[in-house]
């Protein structure tokens, strides 16, 4: 069955949802998210903590809550939603094949938002030696197992990174009647934000370990406990720092990863940076008409800073479709400099007279921190940030005048104050 | 005696100095907003804070009920509202904002989710 629609989103997490709400408000009326899950949400509806919404709603929100207001934004609008429902493959002429219970369901858009969302690092990542017992698990999926269908991981856990992710299950595991052992982390710093260590870890005494790895697994049939050492400069675990730690539950927090398979298919170039989709500052692919944001496009702190870029990349795509395609894919390229990990967008369309908004993060702690963004020629933009963390993600605004004035590729770079 | 306070009201987490004098707040300094003095002041004296959880839902095989206090409670008192919540089962439907218990340490539990 061939079926057209103007703008099909992908993915009905935080980012889907948002695009599909400013896409239709947009004035593109013909918006629909397709979603495998049997529900929208994504990965809100495992983050029963609270912390979300205060950018985007000045309030304290669980991700449940964050949802439910988008879930309601979507029926208010009528936007039509198909759940349980995979997309298993897109092209550059923005056909999209999905498939559900039903059968195969072949959507002629107009224009595509990849929101996807990212997915977690598994063990077979980190090269950890030893057996392979049950009660490893990734931290969201313990995260799932628990907050969304109420089973027990375990009773003695080690955590193993300090993200986020890591960090608010430590909490969890603890609240659950769990006993966190240790969170290890390998670098000398958490990459988690700074109110997480002290919500989730200081206020239960959960000891972090900096420069930390688990080095050996150890057990047949379940878990019976982890080696943890110390790793030396090149993170190579320093043999005669092992200590065993007894546990029958080891979480993993080691990094996500933005799920792009689609985006492959469709020819959208990937940058190796982020991970993502390289995006002008429509949020437009290098393929004419794709779209992308959210943690497909590249792994964000905070949801709120997801809603807001997946509006831009909404927004526009309704522009695309109701111009009938008339942005060029022509644009110089902002470039990452001195200490700057990976910038988004990577690409700039000049003709486009708007303020211009850059994300990035730097590859270091830098605490304080001053930004500079210049041309070839002469520098456009300034920003002395506070605390500069590869943790959080850092904004850095230039004025449409100064963007008149841009006639060949942009760096950013960063330089530590003391 | 000066102590260290992570602001956790957002995610900027500043760091705050409270100078201390015994059991009360003499001075303090390094917050980015009103709301972070505030907590800070809470955090060297009584501190408090939020909690979220998860209600067995009796009539839902393999689905839990996501809640939260509608208020932050003492902070010693998190296991008691642990203990609590896992003594409730409530009956689906229950609908996000619906209270579930009144007055646990001092603070209602709301639903955070649908359940239907
Ligand atoms: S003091 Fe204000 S700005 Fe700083 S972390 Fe707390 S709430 Fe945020």
């Amino acid at each position: 069955m061939l079926i057209e629609h103007n703008i099909v989103v992908i993915g009905g997490g935080p980012a889907g949802m948002a695009a599909a709400v400013a896409a239709f408000d947009g004035g593109e009326k013909d918006v629909i998210i397709i979603d495998r899950e049997d529900e929208t949400g994504g990965v809100l509806r495992q983050c029963i903590h609270n912390g979300f919404g205060l950018h985007k709603f000045g309030c304290e929100l669980t991700g449940p809550e964050y949802a439910e207001i988008y879930r309601n934004k979507i029926s208010e609008r009528g936007i039509k939603l198909y759940c349980n429902t995979t997309v298993v493959s897109i092209d550059n002429s923005k056909t999209v094949v999905a498939q559900n219970r039903d059968g195969i369901l072949k959507i002629k858009a107009k224009a595509i938002i990849l929101a996807m969302g990212c997915r977690e690092r598994s063990r077979g990542a980190l090269n950890i030696c030893g057996t392979r017992p049950a009660g490893i698990y990734s931290a969201g999926a313990a995260q799932r197992l628990i907050n969304c269908y109420g089973l027990r991981v375990g009773e003695r856990a080690v955590i193993l990174g300090s993200g986020d992710i890591g960090l608010i299950m430590a909490r969890r595991l603890t609240l659950q009647g769990i006993k966190v052992e240790a969170v290890c982390e390998i670098m000398p710093y958490s990459g988690g934000l700074v109110r997480n260590i002290t919500q989730c870890l200081d206020d239960f005494g959960i000891p972090l370990y900096l420069k930390t790895t688990v080095s050996k697994i150890h057990g047949s049939k379940r878990l019976e406990g982890v080696t943890i050492a110390q790793v030396d400069d090149n993170n190579k675990a320093i043999t005669d720092t092992e200590r065993y730690i007894p546990c029958d539950t080891l979480l993993l927090s080691v990094g996500l990863i933005p799920e792009n398979e689609l985006s492959n298919m469709a020819g959208v170039e990937l940058d190796a940076l982020t991970g993502g989709a390289v995006v002008d500052q429509n949020r437009q692919t290098t393929v004419d008409g794709i779209f992308a944001c959210g943690n497909a496009l590249h792994v964000h702190d905070l949801v709120d800073y997801v809603s807001d870029e997946a509006e831009i990349a909404g927004r526009n795509a309704a522009q695309y479709c109701l111009r009938d395609g008339s942005f060029s894919t022509d644009a110089i390229c902002i470039t990452k400099g001195k200490n700057i990990k990976y910038v988004v967008p990577q690409r700039v369309d000049l003709r486009q007279k708007d303020n211009l908004a850059i994300y990035l993060r730097v590859d270091k702690p830098l605490g304080r921190a001053l930004f500079t963004v210049k041309t070839e020629k002469e520098i456009i933009a300034k920003k002395l940030q506070i605390r500069a963390v590869p943790g959080e993600m850092i904004k850095i605004d230039i004025n449409k005048n100064q963007i008149e004035r841009v006639g060949s590729n942009i760096e950013i770079s960063a330089e530590a104050l003391n | 005696m000066e102590k260290s306070v992570v602001c956790i009201l957002c995610p900027k987490g500043c760091a705050i100095k409270v100078d201390m004098v015994k059991d009360t707040v003499k001075e303090v300094c390094g917050y980015g907003c009103i709301r972070g003095k505030e907590y800070a002041v809470s955090e060297c004296t009584h501190p408090i804070r939020s909690v979220t959880g998860l209600v067995r839902v009796s009539n839902r095989e393999y689905v839990m009920l996501s809640v939260k206090t509608d208020k932050a409670v003492p902070k010693e008192k998190i296991f008691d509202v642990i203990e609590k919540l896992n003594a409730i089962c409530v009956d689906a439907p229950v609908y996000i904002g619906d209270i579930i218990q009144r007055d646990i340490c001092g603070a209602d539990i709301v639903a955070t989710k649908t359940v239907l």
